[in-house]
């Protein structure tokens, strides 16, 4: 099984000095691996996290994301360094990766994929993007909820 | 052993230097980074107990060697 994933986040993160919201569109692919599920970054890409149901592995997914987030904050000395760093992250794709997820795509757009009944769909060719921002003025508009669906 | 077994970090360490000679493996606050060819894999866990060497999911090991572009070889040192 693969399904290839939009997902969309948008954290708040602090680093010395500076409050970050990072919203993030990105591709991941979710496969099953002998008996266990994955969930693999592809935009951006460069980490993957796994669970014993797709929804776990899902959970541990963002958790991750956020891990990732949390280490670029660590050692950025100021907000210019950490959104470069993010943008790195954005940009770092393995085509390969990138080449087993579009072929996910072609599968559930020919009708053959019945095991994603429980994600919305959302059209393939949807733009995916990283920004990052300064968070100068909190505000409950700057809220957003994140959300997960089926590439199709 | 295959994906659902680990992997110590010396081993990926000693497997990185045959497969992607200059790799760079650096300590952040969650996790090792391992950088070869342009690519960053921000992925790897640094595990709770000492840091220095910590066990890691040998599938977590086989998708950071797919993204470096050296998962045969990496599979032919360590069951991945």
């Amino acid at each position: 099984m693969k399904l290839p994933l939009l997902f969309g986040r948008s954290e708040l993160v602090e680093g010395d000095g500076f409050l970050a919201r990072v919203h993030v569109s990105g591709r991941a692919l979710l496969t099953e691996e002998e008996g266990r599920f994955w969930v693999e970054g592809v935009t951006p890409g460069g980490f993957a996290a796994s669970g014993a149901t797709s929804a776990e592995a899902l959970t541990h997914f963002c958790e991750e994301y956020n891990a990732v987030l949390f280490d670029i904050a660590a050692d950025a000395p100021s907000f210019e360094d950490f959104e470069a760093e993010v943008q790195r992250f954005f940009n770092d794709t393995s085509e390969e990766v990138l080449g087993e997820w579009k072929q996910a795509v072609e599968e559930v757009r020919s009708g053959t994929v019945n095991q994603a009944n429980w994600l919305k769909k959302q059209s393939a060719d949807s733009p995916v993007s990283m920004v990052v921002k300064p968070i100068g003025n909190p505000s409950a508009s700057h809220n957003l909820v994140g959300e997960t669906a089926l590439a199709a | 052993m295959g994906s659902s077994g680990q992997v110590s970090l010396k081993e990926i360490r000693k497997a990185l230097d045959d497969c992607a000679p200059g790799a760079v493996v650096e300590l952040k606050l969650h996790h090792y980074w391992v950088t070869y060819s342009g690519k960053t894999f921000r992925g790897l866990p640094s595990g709770k107990h000492g840091k220095t060497n910590p066990e890691i999911e040998s599938g977590v090991v086989k998708k950071m060697s797919r993204f470096l572009g050296v998962l045969k070889c990496m599979q032919a040192k360590l069951s991945i």
